[in-house]
C-alpha cells in the first residue's frame, strides 16, 4: 500500500467520524443528545480527535511532501544544477539508515505523459521528498551517491523510450502502463543492488564500480535520451 | 479534553522511549566513530556489576561478533578508492579504539582469570590482525610521501613488538582456562600474515620469544602453533644467512 493510499484512508476515516460534529458546529447547530453531559463529553472527545487528527495529518503529509518548503521535479536534463541543498524532504522520526542517522535519500521517477503525436518520458529528481541529514553539508561523495540512484532512473527511462519506439502508433494507456510496471520493478530491484553493494556509497571501489557500469549502461542507450518518442 | 490528555501522555511517552539501541548492531560495517560509541557505551554507561557484550549471552553475542569482524576495517583500509592519507588517519582512530575496549575485557576475577576470557582472545586476535593491516598502510603513506626509510623500519619493528607482547601473554595462557586453544589461531594466521606483509623485518627477537614461551606453554594448540612458527622463522633466517 502507497503511502497515499494510507493517507487517503486516514482522511476518509477523519471525516466519516467527526466530519458531521464539523459540519454541525460551522451550521451552528448543536448536536442532540439526551444528557447535556454527555453532549459536552462527545464535543470535547470530538474536539480532541479533530485538533490530533489534523495534526498527524499534517505531519503525514510533509513527512511525505515537504510542502512547506516545496520545488517541483527536476528533470534528468538538468542533474548538473542539483546540489544537496535541493534535497528539502522531512526524515521521518527515528528512521535510520541501519542504525545510523547521518544519511541522505533520494526520490525519483519515471512519469509519462501522452498526447496526440507521441509519448514523453521523464526521469524526474522530486526535492520535496528527497532528504539530507544537514542540509547546509557539503559532501560530494554523498551528492555523488545520491544522483547514481537518478542515473539509475534514468536508464529505466530510455528503457521505456526505447520500448515504446518499437510501437509504430501512438500506444494505448494499457500498453504504456504494462511496460511501465516491468521497467519500474527492474529498476527498484537495481537501485536496491545498488545500495546493497555499495552499502549506501560506503564502499568506495563498489561505488566506482557501480558509476562505471551505469555511466556505461546509459551511453549505450543514448539514442533514447530524448524525452519524447514521436508518432509519425 | 480529559480523555485526549492521556493519548497525548501515551504518544509522547511513545516517542521519549523508542530511542535508539546502545551499540550500532544494524550496521554492517562499524568504523571508528561505531568503536568509540562501544567503548563510551562500556566504560561510561555499563552499571557496576553489568556484564559485557560477550559471546554467551544471546542478547549481546551480536555485538562482540561485530566487534571482533575484521570487514570492519577492510572495507576502507583495503580499499584503494580511497586516499592512502585519509585510510592512514582512520587506521589510527580503529587503533586507539579498538585498543581501548581490549584493555575494557581485560579484567580478572579472584582467582586470576579473565573474566571475559572467550571474548578477550577473540580481540587480541582480532587485535593482531588489524595491527598488520594498520602499520603496512601507515608505512605505504610515509613511503608516499617520502624516502623516509628508517620510520618505516622502526614502525616494521613496532609492529613486530606488538606481536611479541601476544606471544609474551600465552605466560598467562591458564588465565584464559578453555579459551587458551583460541590462543593459538593468532599465531597461525595472523603471524603468518605479519612475515607475509613485512618479509624483510628483523624477527630475530620474535624468535627467542618464542622459543622461550614454547618451554612453557602447556596448551597443545599453542604448543603446535608456535612450533611452527619457530620452523618458520628459523627457515627465513638460514635463508637470510645462506641466500644461494
Amino acid at each position: 500500500m502507497s503511502p497515499n493510499s494510507l493517507y487517503i484512508i486516514v482522511l476518509s476515516v477523519f471525516i466519516v467520524v467527526i466530519g458531521y460534529d464539523v459540519y454541525n458546529w460551522l451550521r451552528d447547530r448543536t448536536i442532540v443528545a439526551q444528557e447535556i453531559k454527555l453532549q459536552r463529553l462527545k464535543s470535547k472527545i470530538n474536539t480532541g480527535v479533530l485538533v490530533v487528527g489534523s495534526t498527524m495529518l499534517l505531519v503525514s503529509v510533509l513527512l511525505h511532501v515537504n510542502i512547506l518548503r516545496y520545488s517541483s521535479p527536476i528533470p534528468f536534463t538538468e542533474i548538473d544544477r542539483i546540489t544537496l541543498k535541493d534535497f528539502k524532504g522531512y526524515r521521518r522520526p527515528y528512521q535510520t539508515l541501519d542504525g545510523q542517522r547521518d544519511f541522505a535519500f533520494i526520490t525519483t521517477t519515471i512519469n509519462w505523459d501522452k498526447t496526440d503525436k507521441g509519448v514523453e518520458v521523464q526521469a524526474a529528481f522530486h526535492p520535496a521528498r528527497s532528504y539530507v541529514y544537514n542540509d547546509k553539508i557539503v559532501d560530494r561523495f554523498l551528492l555523488k551517491h545520491e544522483l547514481y540512484h537518478f542515473r539509475i532512473t534514468e536508464i529505466f527511462a530510455r528503457k521505456c523510450r526505447q520500448q515504446l519506439s518499437q510501437i509504430n502508433e501512438v500506444p494505448s494507456d494499457d500498453a504504456i502502463g504494462e511496460i511501465f510496471s516491468d521497467i519500474v520493478e527492474s529498476e527498484i530491484e537495481m537501485q536496491q543492488r545498488y545500495d546493497e553493494e555499495s552499502y549506501h556509497g560506503y564502499l568506495m571501489k563498489e561505488q566506482k564500480r557501480w558509476e562505471e557500469s551505469v555511466d556505461s549502461l546509459l551511453n549505450s542507450l543514448i539514442e533514447y535520451r530524448i524525452p519524447t518518442v514521436r508518432y509519425e | 479534553m480529559n480523555k485526549v490528555q492521556p493519548l497525548i501522555i501515551f504518544l509522547v511517552c511513545l516517542m521519549l522511549f523508542a530511542c535508539e539501541s546502545r551499540f550500532p548492531t544494524e550496521k554492517r560495517f562499524w568504523g571508528p566513530e561505531d568503536y568509540e560509541k562501544v567503548w563510551y557505551e562500556l566504560n561510561y554507561k555499563t552499571p557496576k556489576g553489568e556484564e559485557y557484550p560477550r559471546f554467551s549471552n544471546p542478547e549481546t553475542a551480536d555485538v562482540v561478533r561485530k566487534l571482533v569482524d575484521q570487514q570492519n576495517y577492510e572495507v576502507i583500509l583495503e580499499d584503494t578508492e580511497l586516499g592512502l592519507n585519509y585510510r592512514s588517519e582512520l587506521a589510527q582512530e580503529f587503533f586507539e579504539h579498538i585498543k581501548y575496549i581490549m584493555d575494557l575485557y581485560t579484567g580478572m576475577d579472584v582467582q586470576d582469570k579473565f573474566i571475559y576470557a572467550e571474548e578477550l582472545a577473540e580481540i587480541r586476535k582480532f587485535f593482531l590482525g588489524f595491527q598488520v593491516v594498520y602499520f603496512r598502510v601507515g608505512n605505504e603513506n610515509i613511503a608516499s610521501q617520502s624516502d623516509d626509510q628508517s620510520t618505516i623500519r622502526k614502525n616494521e619493528q613496532t609492529v613486530i613488538g606488538n606481536f611479541n607482547r601476544y606471544l609474551e601473554d600465552l605466560r598467562r595462557e591458564k588465565s584464559y582456562g578453555p579459551y587458551a586453544a583460541n590462543l593459538a589461531e593468532g599465531i597461525t594466521k595472523h603471524f603468518t600474515k605479519l612475515i607475509e606483509t613485512f618479509p624483510n623485518a628483523n624477527y630475530t627477537g620474535m624468535l627467542g620469544t618464542a622459543r622461550a614461551i614454547l618451554g612453557k606453554v602447556q596448551t597443545p594448540e599453542i604448543k603446535n602453533a608456535l612450533s611452527e612458527l619457530i620452523a618458520k622463522l628459523e627457515s627465513m633466517q638460514s635463508k637470510k644467512a645462506d641466500p644461494v
